[in-house]
């Protein structure tokens, strides 16, 4: 059986129809009209043979009908097949397999392949690439089922590697029932068609892509997650056609205030600034220009604003060449630049820190040491300039440091690469240029700086001068070496002196006592230190007493004096003079309490008997006195009675000496009371200006020159012991008789206050200086005049008025002009009651004193 | 009749001295240097005694408090003598009726002696 497959043209319809006119071949016409011819059935194999079966089954006549329609169907086919193959397309057809069952002469020849070659190949066994055996395959069932054409398009590549592309369309033939039998393909070469859609195509993407692309971008450089400012100026007067947001916002104006306006108009105040000219030259010179950190002042909101940028400004070419406007790429960096003016500003502010540096900082470098930093300290510390430093070697800059081997420290540090560390150094330094070295010490750190390579570059000196410090120790240790020296001294003294020396701490406690102490105790050191006086041994109101006294002293400040009687651990009782200090710190206040304490036992014994006998001796004077005086008299008596007047003149005179021994004798005797504290008032109310007009007239009578006047008060009544006070004023009056050798006139006068009358003696004598007025009240005072006026007396009489008046509880004082006179005063209270409650105070002092 | 004063002083060269100052006042004087005597004294009493208060280790005051507190001899004048004023009150004390100090003026003691005769 054939099945022929027209796929197009006349010609091959043409011979279809020839065959389908002798009834025996199927046609599927390419119109798809179906028509089942008659006609014998004729097994063409190929080859287009008979087999040997159906040529026995067949009548001579068949046969020869056979032969001849063969002949004309085989002439037919070969027209046939001419025909199909003088064309360009490609023709073929394909059993329900796949298999080639006819292949014309282009595709053979495509193929490089005899018909023979094909005929029975499938697409695999043809050479066809896997992707389209599977395909064709797919095409043939869709075929055969739907009994419908199927068109497609490959590119396809034979063996030889000629390329092209093609259209096909594969249609069913069927048999007689209308089935499909086998497929008839058509294949046309539209490889130059399809280049030239494609370019068109081509160009068209590529068209729609860039339009696209470019609004693309502009679209995205106007969002606002791009970072660059981007600005598009066109034309000579820099019209801004586009500006993204990030430029927007850095202008400080929207886009509708700047677009389409040429940009100096725009922002008026970029007119003055270094923008017109950088573009300007980009414009004219078409090379792209780089701006770095440049900054730009925009006035915002009226308050200058100024914004670095790093910035491009890239020449926009029209196609020719031309340049039509500027593409600018702005990044805001002023955070950046502010950053780095703050590490520039650091790095200032490092190097002026290391300039004023409160250490003296220096950096050598290399063998020659040469200097290459020296902070303003440093210059100072060695007494030179920057100039005379930096860059000069070590050794030419300071050469006086060469003998002191200080240069030969930092060689070490170079050539050993360890750090040197100077405590205390001394050094001798020229600091005024003078050529005289002065002493200083430093403190000082030469530590290598090393390289990459680990070699030693430079020696970074880092100084601190201590000589004030070093001296100040230095000075501290001699000082405590002479305070050693001095404690050792103080020590031996304490030690050896016979006398008591402690230390009281403000709680009472001693901290110190010499070994005279200790012995009293009859106590060691250890038992003794930090120990209250009651620990020590001390009676209750002993140590009571002591500890008050501590209390006043801090609080006085005021030292405090003493007698108490103690039992020593060996000598027994004893009675002590004891004087505490207070030890004041610098602040003046009271920090402890150094006391010395004397045995007074013997001198008090001494005292005593010197007294007893001062009261004995004078008591025995005074009985001889006595009787001489009654026999001067008796004997003045009896010469008057007889009328011998010289006698009776000389008598007297000896009776007036009698009567100032009796007085030197009554003086004596009242001091060693004194001292005894026996001096006893025989206290009563009297007239005082009775007593004083009583006195003055006494003396008046045993004087000549003087004339005694007195200014008194009236009936003042004083009450006190009228013999003591009197004793007083005759003293105050007979002093002044005997100090004014040259006057003749002395004043008495008296007054009264609230409760005290007062005295005053004045004379116009010699007068006593300044500074011994304090002193005539003390006992054994005596005037020590000129030569030619030699004063008399023991110097008891103003010491025993004295006594007298403090005894009433009064005062006593003297005003003195050297060379005019003196007035002495004395004040004493005139009611009972004050002197009673004076008496009783100094009884109780009588008694602690004892 | 010249009165009669007994001076008890111990010092021979005071009790000499006022023996003659009295004695040329016209009074008839007594003396004796032992206190202890005066203890006895009941008849011929004089008409003061001058009496010292230190007599070699007899106290003047008890000798006259012991005067004053017997009946034949409290009425007789006592003045105490001393070289002390202060042993006035002490003296007065005592029961004196006066007290001359030591040492004292001739008119002194002839004023007080002839206060009390």
């Amino acid at each position: 059986m054939l099945s022929l497959y027209a796929a197009s043209g006349t010609t091959i319809t043409y011979y279809i129809k020839e065959l389908l006119f002798q009834g025996q071949v199927h046609v599927h016409s390419p119109m798809g009209n179906l028509q089942n011819l008659e006609g014998v059935k004729i097994g063409i194999r190929g080859n287009w043979q008979l087999t040997e079966e159906e040529l026995s089954t067949m009548t001579q006549r068949e046969k020869e009908t056979f032969q001849e329609l063969l002949r004309q169907q085989k002439h037919q086919l070969y027209m046939l097949n001419v025909a199909l193959s003088n064309t360009v397309d490609f023709n073929y057809v394909l059993d329900l397999d796949g298999r080639f069952l006819y292949v014309n002469k282009p595709l053979l020849e495509l193929w490089g392949k005899t018909l023979e070659e094909a005929v029975g190949k499938n697409f695999e066994e043809l050479g066809y690439p896997p992707h389209l055996v599977q395909l064709h395959e797919l095409q043939i069932k869709q075929v055969i089922q739907t009994k419908k054409p199927v068109k497609g398009e490959n590119p396809y590549a034979n063996p030889q590697g000629k390329a092209g592309y093609y259209e096909y369309t594969f249609v069913p033939v069927f048999d007689e029932k209308g089935n499909v039998e086998a497929i008839a393909g058509s294949t046309h070469d539209i490889t130059e068609k399809k280049r030239a859609e494609e370019k068109e195509k081509n160009e068209e993407a590529q068209r729609i892509m860039r339009a696209d692309m470019q609004e693309q971008y502009l679209r995205a450089l106007e969002s606002k997650d791009v970072p660059v400012g981007i600005v598009i100026l066109e034309g000579e007067k820099r019209l801004i056609t586009f500006v993204n947001p990030v430029i927007s916002k850095l202008w400080g104006r929207t886009k509708e205030q700047v677009l389409n306006r040429p940009l100096f108009e725009a922002i008026p105040e970029l007119d003055g600034q270094v923008f017109k000219n950088l573009l300007e030259g980009v414009y004219t010179t078409g090379i792209p220009y780089f701006g770095t950190e440049v900054p730009a002042v925009f006035i915002i909101d009226g308050k200058e604003e100024i914004v670095y940028f790093n910035f491009v400004y890239s020449p926009i070419r029209y196609e020719k060449g031309t340049i039509t406007g500027i593409f600018v790429t702005a990044i805001d960096v002023t955070a950046q630049v502010h950053a780095k003016q703050q590490v520039i500003a650091e790095q200032q502010r490092l190097y002026d820190f290391f300039q004023h540096a409160p250490a003296a900082i220096a950096v050598i470098r290399g063998k020659d040491q040469v200097y290459e930093l020296a902070n303003e300290l440093y210059q100072k510390l060695v007494g030179k300039t920057a100039e005379q430093l930096i860059g000069n070697p070590g050794r030419k800059s300071l050469p006086e440091l060469i003998p002191q081997g200080i240069w030969d420290i930092f060689d070490t540090v170079y050539c050993t690469g360890e750090t040197f560390f100077g405590q205390e150094f001394p050094v001798q330094l020229d600091r005024l240029g003078d050529g005289n070295l002065d002493q200083r010490y430093f403190n000082f750190v030469a530590q290598p700086i090393k390289n990459d390579k680990g070699e030693v570059e430079r020696i970074f000196i880092h100084a601190v001068e201590v000589t004030d410090q070093v001296e100040a120790r230095k000075r501290a240790e001699e000082s405590e070496a002479r305070l050693e020296q001095r404690k050792r001294l103080y020590e031996a003294i304490t030690a050896s002196t016979p006398d008591l020396i402690y230390v009281f701490d403000l709680h009472y406690r001693f901290t110190y006592a010499n070994e005279a102490l200790l012995k009293m105790w009859g106590r060691t050191w250890d038992e003794s230190i930090g120990k209250r006086l009651l620990e020590v041994g001390y009676e209750p109101w002993h140590a009571e007493m002591h500890e008050r006294e501590i209390d006043q002293i801090i609080t006085t400040k005021q030292a405090i004096r003493g007698e108490v009687a103690f039992p020593h651990a060996t000598l027994g009782r004893r009675i002590y003079d004891y004087i505490f200090t207070p030890v004041l710190n610098t602040q003046g206040e009271v920090e402890a309490i150094a006391g010395t304490t004397r045995d007074i036992t013997e001198l008090k014994e001494l005292s005593r008997q010197k007294d007893e006998f001062l009261a004995v001796a004078s008591h025995e004077l005074k009985t001889p006195v006595t009787s001489i005086k009654a026999y001067a008299q008796v004997l003045q008596r009896l010469f008057k009675n007889k009328g011998d007047a010289q006698s009776v003149e000389l008598l007297a005179k000896i009776d007036g000496q009698i009567n100032k021994l009796i007085t030197l004798i009554a003086d004596l005797l009242d001091v060693s009371k004194m001292q005894a504290g026996k001096l006893q008032l025989r206290l009563h109310t009297f007239d005082f200006d009775e007593l004083v007009t009583e006195v003055v007239d006494d003396i008046q009578r045993t004087i000549t020159q003087h004339t005694i006047r007195t200014e008194l008060t009236q009936n003042t009544m004083v009450y006190g012991d009228r013999d003591r006070i009197g004793q007083v004023i005759t003293n105050l009056l007979t002093n002044a008789v005997k100090y004014s050798p040259d006057a003749d006139i002395i004043v008495v006068r008296s007054s009264v206050a609230t409760g005290t009358v007062t005295l005053c003696v004045e004379d116009f004598g010699l007068g006593i200086p300044r500074e011994k007025q304090a002193k005539v009240f003390e006992r054994f005072y005596r005037v020590e005049g000129s030569k030619e006026n030699i004063y008399p007396g023991l110097g008891l009489g103003l010491y025993i008025s004295s006594e007298i008046i403090r005894r009433h509880g009064g005062t006593i004082w003297v005003e003195s002009t050297e060379g005019q006179g003196s007035t002495f005063c004395f004040t004493v209270p005139t009611r009972k009651r004050t002197l009673q409650q004076q008496e009783d105070s100094l009884d109780e002092e009588a008694i602690k004193h004892e | 009749m010249s009165k009669k004063i007994l001076i008890a002083e111990d010092d021979e060269g005071i009790l000499d001295a006022m023996k003659l100052m009295l004695e040329l006042e016209g009074y008839e004087v007594r003396a004796t240097r032992d206190g202890k005597t005066l203890y006895d004294m009941k008849e011929e009493l004089p008409d003061l005694l001058l009496l010292d208060i230190w007599m070699s280790g007899m106290n003047g005051r008890d000798i006259c408090k012991y005067l004053k507190s017997q009946e034949q001899t409290k009425r007789t004048p006592i003045i105490l003598m001393s070289a002390s004023k202060d042993t006035e009150k002490t003296a007065r004390e005592a029961g004196a009726d006066d007290f001359l100090a030591k040492p004292f003026e001739i008119d002194e003691l002839v004023a007080m002696v002839a206060k009390y005769t």
